[in-house]
């Protein structure tokens, strides 16, 4: 009864949702970009951000200078760079301020200064204030 | 054609609890995604082509939205409304040791101000403290009118205290004390607040302070001089406008010692010379509060016996629990109430924000001078006066004060990690 049921599914899936599901020219594009992508770990993301903070930005204006540097990981996904500035906003790194237009705008305060000469100097891996940001 | 940007925008919405966040990060996002189509118009492409494409570069708004959520949502903070709640439990002992249970009407009346006590936290953590930070003027004359008005309608004095009894409701001049709190946390964060103003305000206040009670005054100046610290005044400007106001202070003290009343001397007399027999002959001093303390032992007498202690639930409470239940159960209470200021003092120091910075570091030293004033009475570095001791003195209006402190700072532990408000007070 249920195998039945089942296989009822599966072929109303095949007819209905599968059918209309296309691989299109563009997904492929995608994934071979992603295969090709080389990527960057958070570390290097995350001074590279630190990086272009010295002076005030916006996140839109972040997002095209890190695509300059080669990062490619917001790629497609430029809103997951919004998760980044507002948790290093609340770590206290951060200031903002809003300007016309709705426009946020973001630099690095003194301790955010101070965090990032520390990153520089050390080695990437292993770093525990870095990890606190990254994990939230 | 705003179709695709509305709905990328309100899945995004959907995953965020919190209002001022959700509006906060629409506003943004919307800019980003003005940019974008922009540089896309400017490269050729049709409206139509360009919001499409500037909405899909953002990704997944559902995994967006989720982690700004988890970044914004609003918390409460357990630690403190624990200690509160084990604070205002421990309250009700120095009732059952002075069998006021059964009595009268002692233990409804303080059950009905935990209750109260309790709503007044509560309530004050769901309300929006940002919205009260350009609103210093208005929590200065509310203030002010409500000490003017105390000032001229008082109708009982209880040791050098005024109080303006409305049938069983005792109304004091502690009640001010918040509206104050909030006054000077929004002019301290303001950057055009000028010295004169402040020492303008100050005195006008101080002196409508000084009408009624000095205990509350004390409370009042601790509370100004450490937040004006953290203003955004100069420093050095502070230090010599403090400096003078304590000089004409101590002048005015050595002037005033002519005119107070004979137990106001005494007590600042045997505060001064604590063991000198002249002052001690009938009244109850220093001496023999330490006889009491030194005699409860680790675990109390668990009976009063013949030994009278005077205001024994309210100023002299420290030393009646004492004696009850003994010098464990004080530690104990100690550290439960110390937690408090400590809890207090650890969460001003995670904030960035001027404004939530005075409201706590305000709290903090209302609450740590009552807190080491009324011990400081029984240890006998400081003057017998009418200080409660947070949440365990009995009386209406310490409880409300001291909730609505603990309320304070609940709200801003609350929003701490909410989006800072800078855009919603600007416009």
């Amino acid at each position: 009864m249920m195998e039945k049921r089942l296989k009822n599914l599966r072929k109303t899936m095949d007819r209905e949702v599968f059918t209309q599901l296309k691989f299109t020219e563009e997904h492929k594009n995608r994934i071979r970009e992603k295969i090709t992508q080389e990527t960057h770990n958070d570390a290097e993301i995350m001074i590279a951000i630190m990086q272009l903070l010295v002076q005030e930005k916006t996140g839109y204006q972040l997002v095209s200078l890190l695509q300059s540097r080669g990062i490619s990981n917001f790629k497609e996904n430029e809103g997951s760079l919004y998760i980044i500035l507002h948790r290093l906003e609340l770590k206290g790194v951060l200031k903002s301020s809003w300007q016309e237009d709705d426009a946020k705008f973001y630099q690095l305060n003194k301790q955010g200064r101070k965090l990032l000469k520390k990153l520089e100097k050390q080695p990437l891996s292993n770093h525990v204030s870095l990890k606190e940001i990254l994990e939230g | 054609m705003d179709k695709q940007r509305n709905s990328f925008l309100e899945q995004v919405k959907s995953q965020i609890k919190s209002k001022e966040a959700r509006a906060l990060v629409s506003s943004e996002l919307h800019h980003h995604l003005n940019e974008v189509k922009a540089y896309w118009l400017q490269k050729g492409l049709s409206e139509d082509q360009a919001e499409e494409k500037a909405v899909n570069q953002m990704g997944n708004p559902v995994s967006i939205g989720q982690n700004l959520n988890r970044i914004h949502r609003p918390k409460i903070d357990w630690v403190t409304l624990m200690l509160f709640a084990a604070a205002l439990l421990l309250g009700f002992l120095p009732l059952l040791s002075q069998g006021y249970l059964n009595e009268n009407h002692f233990s409804t009346y303080k059950a009905g101000f935990v209750i109260m006590g309790g709503m007044i936290a509560l309530g004050t953590m769901f309300i929006d403290y940002r919205k009260f930070a350009n609103k210093g003027w208005v929590f200065y004359i509310i203030g002010l009118l409500f000490l003017v008005f105390f000032t001229r309608h008082f109708n009982t004095v209880v040791d050098g205290q005024a109080i303006l009894k409305i049938g069983s409701l005792k109304i004091e001049g502690l009640m001010a004390i918040p509206f104050f709190l909030l006054a000077w946390a929004g002019f301290f964060q303001s950057d055009r607040f000028k010295m004169w103003k402040f020492l303008l305000l100050f005195v006008l206040s101080s002196y409508f302070f000084l009408q009624f009670d000095v205990t509350t005054l004390f409370i009042y100046v601790a509370m100004t001089f450490t937040m004006i610290w953290w203003s955004k005044l100069k420093k050095k400007t502070v230090l010599i406008v403090l400096g003078t106001i304590s000089a004409l202070v101590v002048i005015w003290g050595v002037i005033g010692w002519m005119t107070v009343a004979y137990y106001q001397k005494y007590r600042v007399l045997s505060f001064l010379n604590p063991y000198n027999s002249e002052y001690l002959t009938s009244q109850f001093g220093l001496l023999k509060i330490h006889h009491l303390f030194m005699e409860a032992g680790w675990f109390g007498k668990h009976s009063f016996a013949d030994q009278f202690i005077p205001q024994a639930h309210t100023n002299f409470v420290f030393l009646s629990f004492t004696y009850y239940y003994g010098w464990l159960f004080a530690a104990i209470l100690l550290l439960v109430l110390s937690l408090v200021a400590m809890r207090i003092i650890f969460i001003s120091r995670t904030l960035n924000d001027t404004y939530s910075k005075l409201l706590l570091v305000g709290v903090m030293m209302i609450y740590i001078v009552q807190l080491v004033g009324n011990v400081g009475m029984i240890a006998g570095f400081f003057p017998m006066t009418n200080m409660s001791l947070p949440f365990i003195s009995y009386g209406l209006m310490p409880t409300l004060l001291n909730a609505f402190l603990i309320g304070i700072v609940l709200s801003v532990y609350r929003r701490k990690n909410l989006l800072p408000s800078n855009k919603l007070s600007s416009n």
